[in-house]
């Protein structure tokens, strides 16, 4: 296997998945000419044409509309939003037309669509362009949410976002992009949407982490648990958050009896409430403690670099988090 | 932010607590190391101290009840302070205005996820679940009255058939976790078998009442040591008939030359033990499992029967001291005890135990040893008894002692020339001296 960029395996998807089907197109800001703004679309224009590879003016509603539309008449649009920032202005149209046209038309129409882009903090870019956004999209039925978290799991699971019939929010990380990893060379890499993946087993607590928490705060902590605290530690990456792989972090509960979550973004309504949640309904008699939630500080993130860092879980956090639920 | 002050394990067997009496109260400002609470722990009562400043928000352990060691006694905190999440019952009471209580109930989750070392009893911690914990439901016992238990120890207590309260739980703030009931398990104890019925109809009617009286912890930890040493240490009892006209004689002297001296037999033979333990190693040695303990020291301990108990505090040095030091002593730790203010250590570290039941006219008897001690001298009652003299019966002074020993650490031919040597000692107090 290959070891790669998270951004690497993004551009491998989208030119597989263009060079399969002639109906898949990518638009957004600045995807062709200038190659992407995080440089996802590297080569691509040159590759396939402008009316495949379609620069956007900044209109982030109409555009993502216009995906919408094509999506429609049985196109495969992949709509990249410079960042998730971006897409607030366009969730009149994500969340009023692509979740809910297959449901009022009565299934007549569908959403084949991919809406893609950076989410979360990417490093002193201050409170509004460092925004975690995920609850927003994965609190509205018609939707399906996915946050990968490593590059293998980024390239399979963009290529099975780009043949779902269905809309899917695909939020990736800035500060992922540069992040590498082996990765499957298979042209047909296709990780299901819906399954969890299980990072790492262990038998004394669960941790479910997604996204960037997981390269960032949950695997630079389990090597102190298991070395200095030996405390054995078992990590469930959803990977798709909607629709959600309970069943694998319940099963993963019911082994440890204890579970921490770790997400990047705030604490209330967020998308690890719901699965905490989940867990105490359906796990309830398996818990052996509370379950500890790592989240945001609650606070707009600063731009102030050290006061980012004291706002987003840590390796530290973690490694206290899992103590706490273990008693220790 | 609010914290819990926890019950402090005073003394090596110490599992739980009682909370006798609060020295501070709610509202109080407090400081570290200020001593709060007494507490009655395995045989004394002690000073339980605040870790922290700050104001005593709450009291959670009430006067005279049961605390698990590092169970939350109270909350220490500033006032207007949520502490629902720490097991008190919202916010504290100066917190009035509603935009003061809303942040802070809406701040405590991510800081505290953020940072949980600096919340040792972290419980329900999630910012986002739907239904906030304190006020679930009006009918809901406060914490202290209820059993907390995980959902996951409740499950397998239930499944096995075992009952919940009564298992001291090792989680925060005594909550009972998976590991409490499976150990409480394979112990086979808690059974919750429905008590039989009583079908006896009170014939005549009776002055007395049936009645169940609480335990106090001192008097739990006797059973719970008694119980020990009658389980664990193979006791065998030797006696021998002492001589007391030598004893009588010298505390006569004593007090003819200082008429205010109170010196009694009791002070001689403990001074007695002292110096005949200095040449018998096997009344000084205790049992370690896989090797044996050799105390190069001459400590007596001396049972003194108190109010609803008995305790044995630790006369040091014995051999080196005067008669006269010795009962002073004495007289000191027994009304130490009586005080209930012996600390663990002045409990600890005797070779051997004295247990006088004399002045009740006893006149044999076989006690228990005080584990990890290896013997215990039971003396009973001085008697006039006919003794044979040179073939003749005379008039005698006579008081048997009886020495119950560990038989891993003691066998019978030492104990019995310990005792020859005692008796010699005791018969001749001049031998004391040597």
């Amino acid at each position: 296997m290959a070891v790669i960029t998270f951004r690497e395996a993004l551009n491998q998807a989208l030119f597989e998945e263009m060079e399969r089907d002639d109906q898949v197109f990518l638009m957004g800001e600045e995807v062709g000419q200038y190659h992407g703004a995080y440089k996802v679309s590297q080569g691509l224009l040159d590759r396939f044409g402008e009316k495949r590879v379609i620069d956007a003016p900044i209109t982030e509603n109409s555009f993502v509309g216009l995906g919408i539309g094509a999506a429609h008449v049985g196109m495969r649009p992949i709509i990249e939003l410079m960042t998730f920032n971006f897409g607030i202005l366009a969730l009149d149209q994500i969340i009023n037309n692509a979740a809910k046209l297959r449901y009022m038309s009565g299934g007549q129409f569908s959403v084949p669509m991919v809406i893609r882009g950076p989410n979360g903090a990417g490093g002193a870019l201050a409170a509004q362009h460092s925004q975690a956004l995920e609850s927003q999209y994965v609190h509205i039925p018609g939707l399906k949410v996915v946050m990968p978290s490593t590059p293998g799991d980024a390239k399979g699971l963009l290529k099975a976002a780009i043949r779902d019939p269905d809309p899917v929010i695909f939020m990736e990380s800035e500060k992922l992009y540069n992040y590498k990893e082996e990765v499957p060379e298979d042209a047909d890499y296709v990780l299901p949407i819906g399954k969890a993946d299980i990072k790492h087993t262990g038998s004394d607590v669960t941790i479910v982490t997604y996204g960037r928490m997981w390269t960032h705060a949950v695997k630079p902590a389990i090597e102190r648990l298991e070395g200095e605290e030996g405390i054995s530690v078992e990590v469930i990456d959803p990977r798709t958050l909607r629709p959600l792989d309970l069943q694998t972090i319940l099963e993963s509960v019911k082994k440890t009896n204890r579970m921490v979550l770790v997400e990047e973004s705030w604490p209330q309504a967020s998308v690890g409430a719901w699965i905490c949640e989940q867990v105490y309904a359906q796990g309830f008699d398996y818990l052996d403690a509370p379950i500890e939630r790592l989240s945001h500080l609650d606070v707009p993130m600063p731009y102030a670099k050290n006061l980012e860092e004291e706002v987003i879980p840590s390796a530290e956090n973690v490694v206290e988090a899992v103590k706490a639920v273990c008693y220790r | 932010m609010a914290k819990p002050i926890t019950l402090v394990q005073l003394s090596p067997t110490m599992s739980e607590g009682t909370l006798v009496k609060w020295l501070v109260k709610e509202g109080d400002r407090i400081s570290n190391g200020q001593a709060i609470a007494e507490v009655e722990t395995d045989k004394a009562v002690m000073e339980q101290e605040s870790f922290f400043d700050g104001t005593l928000l709450k009291i959670v352990a009430k006067e005279g009840s049961k605390v698990a060691v590092e169970g939350t006694i109270a909350i220490v905190g500033e006032p207007g302070e949520d502490i629902s999440a720490l097991g008190g019952n919202g916010t504290t009471p100066s917190a009035t205005a509603a935009e003061k209580s809303a942040p802070a109930k809406a701040q405590p989750a991510p800081a505290a996820a953020q940072k949980p070392a600096s919340a040792p009893a972290p419980v329900a911690k999630p910012a986002g679940s739907r239904v906030p914990p304190a006020p679930a439901k009006a009918t809901t016992p406060p914490v202290g009255e209820r059993t907390l238990a995980s959902p996951l120890a409740r499950k397998i207590a239930k499944d096995a058939g075992v009952e919940l309260r009564g298992i001291a739980g090792s989680g925060p703030q005594g909550r009972v976790v998976r590991k409490d009931v499976e150990n409480a398990v394979a112990n086979g104890g808690n059974k919750a078998v429905a008590s039989p019925a009583r079908n006896v109809q009170p014939v005549a009617v009776s002055p007395l009442a049936d009645e169940e009286v609480k335990l106090s912890g001192m008097r739990q930890v006797i059973a719970r040591r008694l119980l020990e040493s009658k389980q664990t240490v193979p006791h065998f009892q030797l006696s021998i008939d002492v001589r007391g006209e030598g004893l009588l004689t010298a505390v006569a002297r004593i007090k003819e030359a200082m008429p205010d001296a109170k010196v009694t037999v009791t002070h001689l033979i403990i001074k007695a033990m002292g110096a005949v333990a200095l040449r018998h190693k096997a009344i000084r040695s205790q049992w370690a499992d896989d090797h044996l303990n050799v105390l190069g020291r001459t400590d007596i301990s001396v049972a003194v029967a108190i109010e609803d108990g008995l305790l044995t505090p630790v006369l040091r040095d014995v051999h080196a001291k005067g008669v006269l030091q010795l009962a002073q002593e004495l007289r000191d730790v027994a009304g130490k005890a009586r005080a209930r203010k012996l600390t663990p250590e002045d409990m600890s570290g005797g070779i051997q135990t004295l247990s006088n039941l004399g002045m009740y006219g006893i006149n044999q008897f076989a006690a228990i040893i005080n584990p990890p001690e290896s013997s215990i001298l039971a003396v009973a009652a001085m008697e006039d008894r006919p003794v044979v003299e040179d073939g003749r019966i005379v008039p005698g002074k006579v008081m048997t002692i009886t020495m119950g020993c560990d038989h891993r650490v003691i066998d019978g031919a030492v104990a019995a020339q310990y005792l020859q040597d005692l008796k010699a000692t005791l018969e001749n107090p001049v031998m004391m001296l040597l």
